[in-house]
Protein backbone atom coordinates (compact mmCIF):
# COMPACT_ATOMS: atom_id res chain seq x y z
CA UNK A 1 0.00 0.00 0.00
CA UNK A 2 1.80 3.28 -0.66
CA UNK A 3 1.80 5.63 1.61
CA UNK A 4 0.29 9.40 0.55
CA UNK A 5 2.36 10.83 3.45
CA UNK A 6 5.25 10.28 5.24
CA UNK A 7 6.42 12.48 7.88
CA UNK A 8 9.52 11.12 9.86
CA UNK A 9 10.73 12.75 12.76
CA UNK A 10 9.21 16.39 12.53
CA UNK A 11 9.47 19.01 14.88
CA UNK A 12 8.59 22.40 14.66
CA UNK A 13 9.31 25.14 16.70
CA UNK A 14 8.40 29.30 17.01
CA UNK A 15 10.74 31.78 18.46
CA UNK A 16 9.19 33.90 20.41
CA UNK A 17 11.43 36.75 21.26
CA UNK A 18 14.15 34.61 23.74
CA UNK A 19 11.72 31.97 24.33
CA UNK A 20 11.09 28.63 21.71
CA UNK A 21 7.64 26.81 21.89
CA UNK A 22 7.90 23.58 20.49
CA UNK A 23 4.48 23.01 18.94
CA UNK A 24 5.73 20.00 17.41
CA UNK A 25 8.14 17.66 18.82
CA UNK A 26 9.07 14.38 16.97
CA UNK A 27 5.78 13.52 15.09
CA UNK A 28 6.61 10.60 12.91
CA UNK A 29 3.05 9.37 10.76
CA UNK A 30 2.26 7.44 8.00
CA UNK A 31 -0.72 7.92 6.04
CA UNK A 32 -1.99 5.68 3.30
CA UNK A 33 -4.42 6.09 0.54
CA UNK A 34 -7.56 5.82 1.52
CA UNK A 35 -7.46 6.76 5.14
CA UNK A 36 -10.24 8.06 7.41
CA UNK A 37 -7.84 10.11 10.07
CA UNK A 38 -9.15 12.33 12.90
CA UNK A 39 -6.69 14.23 14.59
CA UNK A 40 -7.55 14.64 18.49
CA UNK A 41 -6.11 16.72 21.57
CA UNK A 42 -6.32 19.19 23.73
CA UNK A 43 -6.26 22.67 22.81
CA UNK A 44 -2.56 23.99 22.05
CA UNK A 45 -1.27 20.60 21.20
CA UNK A 46 -0.45 21.03 17.45
CA UNK A 47 -2.69 19.95 15.47
CA UNK A 48 -3.49 22.48 13.38
CA UNK A 49 0.74 23.22 13.32
CA UNK A 50 0.44 19.69 12.29
CA UNK A 51 -2.12 19.99 9.84
CA UNK A 52 -0.47 22.95 8.04
CA UNK A 53 2.47 21.53 7.61
CA UNK A 54 0.46 18.02 6.06
CA UNK A 55 -1.30 20.61 3.74
CA UNK A 56 2.07 22.13 2.56
CA UNK A 57 1.15 25.65 4.05
CA UNK A 58 4.31 25.56 6.48
CA UNK A 59 7.39 23.75 6.34
CA UNK A 60 8.84 21.97 9.51
CA UNK A 61 11.90 23.15 11.04
CA UNK A 62 13.51 20.01 10.98
CA UNK A 63 12.44 16.16 10.06
CA UNK A 64 11.43 14.60 6.91
CA UNK A 65 8.04 15.03 4.82
CA UNK A 66 7.28 13.18 1.43
CA UNK A 67 3.96 13.49 -0.51
CA UNK A 68 3.32 10.77 -2.66
CA UNK A 69 7.31 9.92 -2.14
CA UNK A 70 7.95 13.36 -3.04
CA UNK A 71 10.65 15.42 -0.21
CA UNK A 72 8.10 18.33 0.39
CA UNK A 73 11.31 19.58 2.99
CA UNK A 74 13.59 20.54 0.17
CA UNK A 75 10.76 22.11 -2.20
CA UNK A 76 10.19 25.96 -3.00
CA UNK A 77 7.13 28.14 -2.39
CA UNK A 78 5.98 27.58 -5.98
CA UNK A 79 6.48 23.73 -5.61
CA UNK A 80 3.97 23.81 -2.58
CA UNK A 81 1.54 26.11 -3.99
CA UNK A 82 1.36 23.65 -6.72
CA UNK A 83 0.71 20.39 -4.54
CA UNK A 84 -1.65 22.57 -2.60
CA UNK A 85 -3.15 23.25 -6.06
CA UNK A 86 -3.45 19.55 -7.05
CA UNK A 87 -2.81 17.21 -4.42
CA UNK A 88 -4.58 18.77 -1.20
CA UNK A 89 -8.33 20.02 -0.79
CA UNK A 90 -9.05 22.18 2.72
CA UNK A 91 -12.15 22.46 4.52
CA UNK A 92 -11.40 25.08 7.69
CA UNK A 93 -14.25 25.78 10.43
CA UNK A 94 -14.20 29.26 8.94
CA UNK A 95 -14.99 28.50 5.42
CA UNK A 96 -12.22 30.24 3.78
CA UNK A 97 -14.70 31.61 0.69
CA UNK A 98 -14.09 34.45 -1.23
CA UNK A 99 -16.88 36.49 0.23
CA UNK A 100 -17.17 39.00 -2.80
CA UNK A 101 -17.47 35.78 -5.25
CA UNK A 102 -19.84 33.36 -6.06
CA UNK A 103 -20.64 29.82 -5.08
CA UNK A 104 -19.53 28.91 -8.92
CA UNK A 105 -16.75 31.28 -8.65
CA UNK A 106 -15.47 29.79 -5.48
CA UNK A 107 -15.43 26.40 -6.36
CA UNK A 108 -13.61 27.52 -10.24
CA UNK A 109 -10.77 29.31 -8.21
CA UNK A 110 -8.34 26.14 -7.73
CA UNK A 111 -8.85 25.59 -11.08
CA UNK A 112 -8.14 28.80 -12.65
CA UNK A 113 -4.61 28.49 -10.68
CA UNK A 114 -3.88 25.42 -12.24
CA UNK A 115 -4.69 27.28 -15.65
CA UNK A 116 -7.72 25.00 -16.63
CA UNK A 117 -10.14 26.90 -19.42
CA UNK A 118 -13.01 27.96 -19.08
CA UNK A 119 -15.59 25.48 -20.19
CA UNK A 120 -14.14 22.44 -18.83
CA UNK A 121 -14.01 24.81 -15.07
CA UNK A 122 -17.35 25.22 -15.58
CA UNK A 123 -17.98 21.43 -15.89
CA UNK A 124 -16.21 20.56 -13.27
CA UNK A 125 -17.24 23.24 -10.81
CA UNK A 126 -20.92 22.36 -11.49
CA UNK A 127 -19.66 18.12 -11.09
CA UNK A 128 -18.74 19.10 -7.87
CA UNK A 129 -21.16 20.95 -6.36
CA UNK A 130 -23.91 18.52 -7.82
CA UNK A 131 -21.67 16.26 -5.69
CA UNK A 132 -22.24 18.22 -2.83
CA UNK A 133 -26.01 19.23 -3.75
CA UNK A 134 -25.52 22.64 -4.32
CA UNK A 135 -26.53 22.87 -8.06
CA UNK A 136 -29.50 24.96 -7.63
CA UNK A 137 -27.16 27.99 -5.76
CA UNK A 138 -24.16 28.43 -7.91
CA UNK A 139 -24.91 32.36 -8.61
CA UNK A 140 -25.19 32.59 -4.54
CA UNK A 141 -23.09 34.92 -2.39
CA UNK A 142 -21.60 33.37 0.21
CA UNK A 143 -23.26 35.67 2.55
CA UNK A 144 -26.78 34.64 0.48
CA UNK A 145 -25.56 31.16 2.03
CA UNK A 146 -26.43 29.01 5.21
CA UNK A 147 -23.32 28.20 7.23
CA UNK A 148 -24.25 24.44 6.31
CA UNK A 149 -24.18 25.18 2.78
CA UNK A 150 -20.75 27.79 2.94
CA UNK A 151 -19.18 24.57 3.77
CA UNK A 152 -20.41 22.84 1.40
CA UNK A 153 -19.20 24.65 -0.72
CA UNK A 154 -15.77 24.98 0.57
CA UNK A 155 -15.64 20.84 0.39
CA UNK A 156 -16.70 21.07 -3.53
CA UNK A 157 -13.80 23.43 -3.51
CA UNK A 158 -11.60 20.58 -2.40
CA UNK A 159 -13.04 18.02 -4.83
CA UNK A 160 -13.04 20.42 -7.42
CA UNK A 161 -8.93 19.07 -8.20
CA UNK A 162 -9.63 15.42 -7.47
CA UNK A 163 -7.06 16.09 -4.79
CA UNK A 164 -4.78 12.88 -2.85
CA UNK A 165 -5.89 14.26 0.07
CA UNK A 166 -8.88 16.29 2.05
CA UNK A 167 -7.84 17.99 4.86
CA UNK A 168 -10.31 19.28 7.30
CA UNK A 169 -9.79 21.37 10.35
CA UNK A 170 -12.56 21.58 12.61
CA UNK A 171 -15.30 21.28 9.62
CA UNK A 172 -18.05 21.25 12.12
CA UNK A 173 -17.02 24.16 14.43
CA UNK A 174 -19.07 27.03 13.65
CA UNK A 175 -22.17 24.54 12.96
CA UNK A 176 -25.48 23.50 14.97
CA UNK A 177 -25.31 19.88 15.84
CA UNK A 178 -27.55 19.00 13.28
CA UNK A 179 -25.41 20.93 9.88
CA UNK A 180 -22.62 19.40 11.54
CA UNK A 181 -23.94 15.72 11.53
CA UNK A 182 -24.95 16.34 7.38
CA UNK A 183 -21.41 17.52 6.89
CA UNK A 184 -20.29 14.56 8.52
CA UNK A 185 -22.18 12.49 6.67
CA UNK A 186 -21.07 14.18 3.59
CA UNK A 187 -17.22 13.35 4.90
CA UNK A 188 -18.49 9.63 5.11
CA UNK A 189 -19.58 9.48 1.73
CA UNK A 190 -16.17 10.57 0.45
CA UNK A 191 -14.39 8.02 2.23
CA UNK A 192 -16.33 5.39 0.60
CA UNK A 193 -15.76 6.60 -2.91
CA UNK A 194 -12.14 6.49 -2.09
CA UNK A 195 -11.14 9.61 -0.61
CA UNK A 196 -8.46 9.98 2.23
CA UNK A 197 -9.96 12.43 4.81
CA UNK A 198 -7.71 13.79 7.39
CA UNK A 199 -10.04 15.45 10.12
CA UNK A 200 -9.26 18.15 13.05
CA UNK A 201 -11.64 17.92 15.89
CA UNK A 202 -12.24 18.63 19.54
CA UNK A 203 -15.36 16.05 19.58
CA UNK A 204 -15.20 12.41 20.70
CA UNK A 205 -18.52 11.75 18.74
CA UNK A 206 -17.29 13.90 15.61
CA UNK A 207 -13.51 11.57 15.80
CA UNK A 208 -15.82 8.46 15.74
CA UNK A 209 -16.62 8.76 12.32
CA UNK A 210 -13.02 8.02 11.18
CA UNK A 211 -11.07 4.97 10.83
CA UNK A 212 -7.91 5.67 12.85
CA UNK A 213 -7.82 8.48 15.80
CA UNK A 214 -4.62 10.22 16.69
CA UNK A 215 -4.13 11.89 19.86
CA UNK A 216 -1.79 14.68 20.13
CA UNK A 217 -0.54 16.19 23.88
CA UNK A 218 1.93 19.06 23.89
CA UNK A 219 2.78 18.49 20.23
CA UNK A 220 3.32 14.81 20.43
CA UNK A 221 2.00 12.18 19.45
CA UNK A 222 0.34 10.65 22.49
CA UNK A 223 -1.70 7.98 20.82
CA UNK A 224 -2.22 6.32 17.76
CA UNK A 225 -5.15 3.97 17.48
CA UNK A 226 -7.38 1.92 14.76
CA UNK A 227 -10.63 2.29 15.77
CA UNK A 228 -12.43 -0.08 12.96
CA UNK A 229 -10.53 -2.36 10.54
CA UNK A 230 -10.34 -0.50 7.22
CA UNK A 231 -12.26 -2.38 4.67
CA UNK A 232 -10.00 -4.49 2.29
CA UNK A 233 -10.17 -2.98 -1.26
CA UNK B 1 -6.67 33.93 -20.35
CA UNK B 2 -5.05 34.11 -16.83
CA UNK B 3 -4.08 37.61 -17.12
CA UNK B 4 -7.75 38.75 -17.87
CA UNK B 5 -8.78 37.43 -14.54
CA UNK B 6 -6.23 39.08 -12.92
CA UNK B 7 -6.96 42.28 -14.73
CA UNK B 8 -10.43 41.97 -13.52
CA UNK B 9 -9.60 41.34 -9.97
CA UNK B 10 -6.98 43.81 -9.58
CA UNK B 11 -9.56 46.43 -11.10
CA UNK B 12 -12.30 44.95 -8.53
CA UNK B 13 -10.90 47.33 -5.55
CA UNK B 14 -11.20 50.56 -8.46
CA UNK B 15 -14.98 49.34 -8.82
CA UNK B 16 -15.90 49.66 -5.27
CA UNK B 17 -14.24 52.76 -4.23
CA UNK B 18 -12.66 51.57 -0.89
CA UNK B 19 -11.82 54.18 1.29
CA UNK B 20 -8.31 52.11 1.71
CA UNK B 21 -7.93 52.71 -2.27
CA UNK B 22 -8.33 56.47 -1.68
CA UNK B 23 -6.11 56.85 1.15
CA UNK B 24 -3.12 54.56 -0.68
CA UNK B 25 -3.64 56.81 -3.54
CA UNK B 26 -3.88 60.12 -1.24
CA UNK B 27 -0.62 58.45 0.32
CA UNK B 28 1.07 58.47 -2.45
CA UNK B 29 -0.40 62.10 -3.93
CA UNK B 30 0.77 63.75 -0.62
CA UNK B 31 4.52 61.90 -1.04
CA UNK B 32 4.93 62.74 -4.32
CA UNK B 33 3.84 66.79 -3.33
CA UNK B 34 6.77 66.78 -0.53
CA UNK B 35 9.47 64.80 -2.99
CA UNK B 36 8.29 67.56 -5.79
CA UNK B 37 8.87 70.62 -3.75
CA UNK B 38 11.80 69.43 -2.38
CA UNK B 39 13.40 69.11 -6.04
CA UNK B 40 11.65 72.26 -6.89
CA UNK B 41 13.28 73.92 -4.13
CA UNK B 42 16.80 72.65 -4.20
CA UNK B 43 16.85 73.14 -7.66
CA UNK B 44 15.78 77.21 -7.41
CA UNK B 45 18.30 77.19 -4.42
CA UNK B 46 21.35 75.66 -6.98
CA UNK B 47 20.59 77.75 -9.55
CA UNK B 48 20.34 80.88 -7.40
CA UNK B 49 23.71 79.78 -6.46
CA UNK B 50 25.42 78.74 -9.60
CA UNK B 51 24.44 82.38 -11.01
CA UNK B 52 26.05 84.10 -8.07
CA UNK B 53 29.07 82.34 -9.09
CA UNK B 54 28.94 82.94 -12.24
CA UNK B 55 28.96 85.99 -11.51
CA UNK B 56 32.40 86.20 -10.19
CA UNK B 57 35.70 87.01 -12.31
CA UNK B 58 38.82 87.67 -11.73
CA UNK B 59 40.39 91.64 -12.67
CA UNK B 60 43.61 91.28 -13.03
CA UNK B 61 45.52 94.72 -12.96
CA UNK B 62 48.41 95.38 -15.07
CA UNK B 63 51.53 97.40 -14.62
CA UNK B 64 52.22 100.80 -16.50
CA UNK B 65 53.96 98.84 -19.50
CA UNK B 66 51.08 97.87 -22.15
CA UNK B 67 53.24 96.94 -24.58
CA UNK B 68 53.63 93.01 -23.10
CA UNK B 69 50.00 92.68 -22.91
CA UNK B 70 49.56 90.21 -25.84
CA UNK B 71 52.84 87.87 -24.04
CA UNK B 72 50.46 88.58 -20.43
CA UNK B 73 46.89 86.80 -22.07
CA UNK B 74 49.14 83.83 -23.27
CA UNK B 75 50.37 83.29 -20.04
CA UNK B 76 47.10 84.03 -18.36
CA UNK B 77 45.54 82.16 -20.74
CA UNK B 78 47.58 78.92 -20.27
CA UNK B 79 46.57 78.82 -16.52
CA UNK B 80 44.30 75.68 -15.81
CA UNK B 81 40.44 77.14 -15.22
CA UNK B 82 40.71 80.02 -17.26
CA UNK B 83 38.36 80.17 -19.72
CA UNK B 84 38.91 83.70 -21.01
CA UNK B 85 40.52 86.86 -20.43
CA UNK B 86 39.11 90.38 -22.05
CA UNK B 87 42.09 93.08 -22.16
CA UNK B 88 40.78 96.22 -21.09
CA UNK B 89 43.23 99.15 -22.30
CA UNK B 90 43.65 102.33 -20.31
CA UNK B 91 41.26 103.97 -22.48
CA UNK B 92 39.13 101.51 -22.45
CA UNK B 93 39.01 101.75 -18.38
CA UNK B 94 38.37 105.46 -18.72
CA UNK B 95 35.90 105.08 -20.84
CA UNK B 96 33.92 102.34 -18.17
CA UNK B 97 34.54 105.01 -15.69
CA UNK B 98 32.71 107.74 -17.48
CA UNK B 99 29.73 105.32 -18.25
CA UNK B 100 29.69 104.49 -14.83
CA UNK B 101 30.25 108.05 -12.85
CA UNK B 102 29.05 110.36 -15.44
CA UNK B 103 32.48 112.15 -15.40
CA UNK B 104 35.65 111.91 -17.77
CA UNK B 105 38.47 110.94 -15.21
CA UNK B 106 40.82 112.66 -17.33
CA UNK B 107 39.43 115.92 -17.16
CA UNK B 108 38.82 115.58 -13.14
CA UNK B 109 42.44 114.73 -12.78
CA UNK B 110 44.20 115.49 -15.76
CA UNK B 111 45.77 112.20 -16.55
CA UNK B 112 44.71 108.83 -16.63
CA UNK B 113 45.05 106.76 -13.58
CA UNK B 114 43.20 103.82 -14.44
CA UNK B 115 45.72 101.12 -15.22
CA UNK B 116 45.30 97.89 -18.08
CA UNK B 117 43.52 95.03 -16.71
CA UNK B 118 42.04 91.66 -18.09
CA UNK B 119 39.21 90.68 -17.26
CA UNK B 120 38.93 86.82 -16.96
CA UNK B 121 36.30 84.59 -16.36
CA UNK B 122 36.86 80.51 -15.02
CA UNK B 123 35.81 77.32 -16.00
CA UNK B 124 32.79 76.36 -14.33
CA UNK B 125 34.15 73.87 -11.83
CA UNK B 126 37.06 76.51 -11.31
CA UNK B 127 34.91 78.78 -9.62
CA UNK B 128 34.98 77.95 -5.84
CA UNK B 129 37.16 79.92 -3.22
CA UNK B 130 40.80 77.39 -3.21
CA UNK B 131 40.97 77.13 -6.65
CA UNK B 132 40.12 80.88 -7.47
CA UNK B 133 43.12 81.82 -5.17
CA UNK B 134 45.37 79.47 -6.51
CA UNK B 135 44.68 80.97 -10.02
CA UNK B 136 44.53 84.11 -8.67
CA UNK B 137 48.08 83.16 -7.50
CA UNK B 138 49.57 82.19 -10.20
CA UNK B 139 48.20 85.08 -12.43
CA UNK B 140 49.64 87.32 -10.02
CA UNK B 141 53.75 86.01 -10.55
CA UNK B 142 53.30 86.58 -14.26
CA UNK B 143 55.85 89.72 -15.15
CA UNK B 144 53.40 92.60 -15.79
CA UNK B 145 50.76 91.62 -13.25
CA UNK B 146 50.46 94.42 -10.82
CA UNK B 147 47.22 93.02 -8.95
CA UNK B 148 44.07 90.50 -9.01
CA UNK B 149 41.26 91.53 -7.84
CA UNK B 150 37.80 89.61 -7.61
CA UNK B 151 35.01 88.46 -4.69
CA UNK B 152 36.82 86.23 -2.90
CA UNK B 153 34.36 87.24 0.70
CA UNK B 154 31.57 86.63 -1.59
CA UNK B 155 32.94 83.47 -3.20
CA UNK B 156 34.10 81.84 0.60
CA UNK B 157 30.75 83.04 2.06
CA UNK B 158 28.88 80.90 -1.07
CA UNK B 159 31.16 77.82 -0.80
CA UNK B 160 30.66 77.79 3.44
CA UNK B 161 26.75 78.03 3.06
CA UNK B 162 26.64 75.59 -0.17
CA UNK B 163 28.43 73.14 1.58
CA UNK B 164 26.68 73.10 4.82
CA UNK B 165 23.04 73.55 2.72
CA UNK B 166 23.99 70.57 0.17
CA UNK B 167 24.66 68.72 3.56
CA UNK B 168 21.47 69.68 5.27
CA UNK B 169 19.33 69.25 2.02
CA UNK B 170 20.86 66.08 1.22
CA UNK B 171 19.36 65.17 5.04
CA UNK B 172 16.47 66.84 5.15
CA UNK B 173 15.66 64.90 1.21
CA UNK B 174 16.80 61.30 2.37
CA UNK B 175 14.77 61.71 5.39
CA UNK B 176 11.59 62.84 3.29
CA UNK B 177 11.99 59.95 0.93
CA UNK B 178 12.22 57.47 4.07
CA UNK B 179 9.25 59.03 5.68
CA UNK B 180 7.15 59.01 2.63
CA UNK B 181 7.81 55.53 1.53
CA UNK B 182 6.93 54.23 4.90
CA UNK B 183 4.20 56.03 5.13
CA UNK B 184 2.95 54.93 1.49
CA UNK B 185 4.05 51.05 2.27
CA UNK B 186 2.08 51.11 5.52
CA UNK B 187 -1.24 52.53 4.04
CA UNK B 188 -0.85 50.22 1.45
CA UNK B 189 -0.16 47.25 3.62
CA UNK B 190 -3.24 48.05 5.84
CA UNK B 191 -5.41 48.74 2.59
CA UNK B 192 -3.91 44.88 1.89
CA UNK B 193 -4.44 44.24 5.03
CA UNK B 194 -8.50 43.85 4.42
CA UNK B 195 -7.93 41.55 2.23
CA UNK B 196 -6.04 39.29 3.94
CA UNK B 197 -8.61 36.85 4.22
CA UNK B 198 -9.00 36.62 0.91
CA UNK B 199 -5.15 36.26 0.08
CA UNK B 200 -5.13 33.10 2.74
CA UNK B 201 -7.72 31.88 0.56
CA UNK B 202 -5.73 31.99 -2.34
CA UNK B 203 -2.72 30.32 -0.55
CA UNK B 204 -5.02 27.62 0.45
CA UNK B 205 -6.07 26.46 -3.13
CA UNK B 206 -2.45 26.60 -4.53
CA UNK B 207 -2.05 30.35 -5.94
CA UNK B 208 1.99 30.92 -5.98
CA UNK B 209 3.09 34.01 -4.16
CA UNK B 210 3.84 35.94 -7.52
CA UNK B 211 0.54 34.58 -8.67
CA UNK B 212 -1.38 36.56 -5.33
CA UNK B 213 0.79 39.72 -5.95
CA UNK B 214 0.23 40.15 -9.07
CA UNK B 215 -3.11 42.09 -8.71
CA UNK B 216 -2.42 44.07 -5.47
CA UNK B 217 0.97 45.10 -8.20
CA UNK B 218 -1.13 46.36 -10.80
CA UNK B 219 -3.51 48.31 -8.52
CA UNK B 220 -0.69 49.77 -7.27
CA UNK B 221 0.70 50.85 -10.17
CA UNK B 222 -2.40 52.24 -11.19
CA UNK B 223 -2.74 54.48 -7.86
CA UNK B 224 0.60 55.13 -7.93
CA UNK B 225 -0.36 56.39 -11.71
CA UNK B 226 -3.15 58.48 -10.43
CA UNK B 227 -1.30 59.45 -7.31
CA UNK B 228 1.11 61.58 -9.00
CA UNK B 229 -0.97 62.76 -11.70
CA UNK B 230 -3.01 64.11 -8.60
CA UNK B 231 0.31 65.82 -7.14
CA UNK B 232 1.84 67.33 -10.34
CA UNK B 233 -1.52 68.92 -9.88
CA UNK B 234 -0.91 70.60 -6.25
CA UNK B 235 2.37 71.17 -7.51
CA UNK B 236 1.45 72.84 -10.45
CA UNK B 237 -1.31 75.20 -8.90
CA UNK B 238 0.66 75.53 -5.96
CA UNK B 239 3.58 77.00 -8.55
CA UNK B 240 1.61 79.14 -10.31
CA UNK B 241 -0.17 80.50 -7.25
CA UNK B 242 3.35 81.17 -5.82
CA UNK B 243 4.91 82.55 -9.02
CA UNK B 244 2.02 85.19 -9.51
CA UNK B 245 3.15 86.61 -6.20
CA UNK B 246 6.65 86.46 -6.61
CA UNK B 247 7.43 86.77 -10.05
CA UNK B 248 8.62 90.59 -9.95
CA UNK B 249 11.16 89.95 -7.51
CA UNK B 250 12.42 86.75 -8.38
CA UNK B 251 11.63 86.12 -11.79
CA UNK B 252 13.69 83.11 -13.12
CA UNK B 253 12.20 80.47 -10.34
CA UNK B 254 12.70 77.62 -12.56
CA UNK B 255 9.83 74.26 -12.59
CA UNK B 256 11.45 71.59 -15.20
CA UNK B 257 8.80 70.55 -17.12
CA UNK B 258 9.50 67.76 -18.61
CA UNK B 259 12.13 66.03 -16.39
CA UNK B 260 10.06 66.90 -13.34
CA UNK B 261 6.67 65.50 -14.84
CA UNK B 262 8.37 62.52 -15.84
CA UNK B 263 10.69 61.97 -12.46
CA UNK B 264 7.14 62.85 -10.69
CA UNK B 265 5.13 59.86 -12.42
CA UNK B 266 8.15 57.40 -12.49
CA UNK B 267 8.43 57.96 -8.35
CA UNK B 268 4.69 56.87 -8.21
CA UNK B 269 4.55 54.34 -10.09
CA UNK B 270 7.71 52.67 -8.39
CA UNK B 271 5.89 53.82 -5.02
CA UNK B 272 3.08 52.05 -5.79
CA UNK B 273 5.03 49.01 -7.09
CA UNK B 274 7.11 49.32 -4.26
CA UNK B 275 4.36 50.02 -1.61
CA UNK B 276 2.39 47.12 -2.69
CA UNK B 277 5.04 44.19 -3.04
CA UNK B 278 5.97 44.82 0.63
CA UNK B 279 2.76 45.51 1.60
CA UNK B 280 1.45 42.05 0.67
CA UNK B 281 4.59 40.35 1.57
CA UNK B 282 3.74 40.17 5.13
CA UNK B 283 0.79 38.12 4.42
CA UNK B 284 2.52 35.80 1.98
CA UNK B 285 4.36 33.61 4.79
N1 LIG C 1 2.62 31.36 14.36
C1 LIG C 1 2.89 30.95 15.61
N2 LIG C 1 3.79 31.61 16.34
C2 LIG C 1 4.08 31.22 17.59
N3 LIG C 1 3.53 30.18 18.21
C3 LIG C 1 2.61 29.47 17.53
C4 LIG C 1 2.24 29.82 16.20
N4 LIG C 1 1.31 28.96 15.78
C5 LIG C 1 1.11 28.11 16.80
N5 LIG C 1 1.86 28.39 17.86
C6 LIG C 1 1.93 27.69 19.14
O1 LIG C 1 2.05 26.32 18.86
C7 LIG C 1 1.24 25.55 19.74
C8 LIG C 1 0.29 24.68 18.96
O2 LIG C 1 -0.67 25.49 18.29
P1 LIG C 1 -1.82 24.89 17.39
O3 LIG C 1 -2.53 26.03 16.74
O4 LIG C 1 -1.25 23.87 16.51
O5 LIG C 1 -2.79 24.23 18.48
P2 LIG C 1 -4.15 23.46 18.25
O6 LIG C 1 -3.94 22.08 18.73
O7 LIG C 1 -4.62 23.62 16.86
O8 LIG C 1 -5.11 24.23 19.24
P3 LIG C 1 -6.69 24.55 19.07
O9 LIG C 1 -7.41 23.30 19.39
O10 LIG C 1 -6.93 25.61 20.09
O11 LIG C 1 -6.91 25.03 17.68
C9 LIG C 1 0.55 26.54 20.64
O12 LIG C 1 1.25 26.58 21.86
C10 LIG C 1 0.66 27.85 19.93
O13 LIG C 1 0.75 28.90 20.84
MG1 LIG D 1 -6.29 24.66 15.88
Amino acid sequence: MPNVINIQHISKSYEMGDQTVHALEDVSLRIDRGEYLAIMGPSGSGKSTLMNMLGCLDTPTSGLYQFNDANVSSMTDDDLARIRNKEIGFVFQTFNLLARSNTLHNVELPLIYAGIRKEERYRRALEALTHVGLEQRIHHKPNELSGGQRQRVAIARALVTKPSIILADEPTGNLDTKTGDEIMQLFGELHKEGHTIILVTHEEYIAEHAHRIIRLRDGRVEKDEVVIKQVKK
Amino acid sequence: MNLKYLLKESLNGFQKAQLSVVASIFSIALALVLIGGYIIAQTNLNNLVSTLRNKVELEVFLNNSETEYKLIKTSIINIDGVSSAIFISKKEAADIFKKEFGEDINTVLEFNPLPASFRVTLEREFKESNKTAIIASKIKLIPGVDDVVYRKKLLEFIDSRSKFLTSVSLGVGGMLLLVSFGFVVNTIRLAIAGKRKAIETMRLVGATNSFIRLPFIIEGIFQGIIGSTVALGIIILCFYIFSKFISSEISNIIFLPTTFVTLILGLGIFLGWFGSYFGVRRFLK
